[in-house]
């Protein structure tokens, strides 16, 4: 029977002695595997129907621009500002890229 | 693209820029997985309504051409964001600027790495403050410091109980 408690440890282990490789080349590990990354969210993406990365950071800019036009034109304001997006809002679909 | 962002704020094109996201967890933690960079970013004229639209000009006749809502940049897809909180603005003016491969690249502390990331609160934003406080790269009362001034003292509290203290 393979010690499971064991090899999760070392692998633990493994993965955090990464964090002292420097910045650049940690850069380039994650860049060695965006493909896959990338084309198990493409099949995400196509199950749902939808972008399921849309950049929430994008999101609440938009939200912030909204509120703004809105204070100048003195209309009634949108509401509150959040950095949250929920998958599959129109505010998260479509951007292009996920939030990393 | 450390280049192409030094460019950019030597022109004027944007007046300061600072990764965050993923890519600038890796400075701190170790690799993780990420489809594209995030760049935060303050521009000459911010209440433009297209205010991005002269980065990405910029970035077109550095032969880098926009791709979705972003640029593509050799492998990577960049997503330009400019500031959109008192939260993001803190973080880009007090940026670090670190040396990538012989090239400075500026990059957001952890600490406000750390409460962006809490003020999105999905998962995997949940995991980016876990590696941050488990790297040391940040500390819990930094984060709660932090987290308070930009009145997320009660999203730090519900994330404290759940993953800290549990």
């Amino acid at each position: 029977m393979p010690d499971v408690p064991g090899i999760l440890h070392r692998q633990g282990e493994w993965q955090r002695s990464l964090a002292s490789l420097s910045w650049a080349e940690k850069v380039r590990m994650a860049e060695a595997v965006r493909g896959s990354v990338e084309a198990m969210a493409r099949l995400r993406a196509a199950e749902r129907g939808g972008d399921p990365v849309g950049c929430p950071y994008r999101a609440a800019a938009i939200r912030e621009r909204a509120l703004l036009e809105a204070s100048r034109r003195g209309g009634p304001r949108p509401a509150p500002a959040t950095p949250h997006a929920q998958p599959g809002t129109p505010s998260s679909a479509g951007s292009g890229g996920p939030a990393a | 693209m450390a280049t192409l962002l030094n460019e950019l704020r030597e022109t004027g094109v944007v007046l300061d820029y600072a990764l965050f996201g993923a890519v600038a967890q890796m400075r701190y933690t170790e690799p993780v997985a990420t489809l594209d960079v995030d760049v935060l970013v303050t521009v000459p004229e911010p209440d433009r309504i297209d205010v991005l639209s002269d980065v990405y000009r910029a970035c077109e006749r550095c032969g880098f051409a926009p791709e979705g809502e972003g640029v593509r940049v050799g492998t990577w897809p960049v997503q330009f964001v400019p500031v959109f909180s008192g939260l993001t603005r803190e973080a880009l003016e007090q940026a670090e600027s670190v040396d990538f491969d012989g090239v400075p690249l500026r990059v957001v502390r952890a600490v406000h790495l750390a409460v962006i990331a809490l003020s999105v609160g999905r998962a995997k934003d949940h995991a980016r403050v876990l590696g941050l406080l488990e790297s040391r790269a940040v500390r819990a009362d930094e984060v709660e410091r932090l987290a308070g001034l930009h009145g997320l003292e009660e999203k730090w509290s519900r994330f404290r109980a759940r993953f800290v203290d549990a």
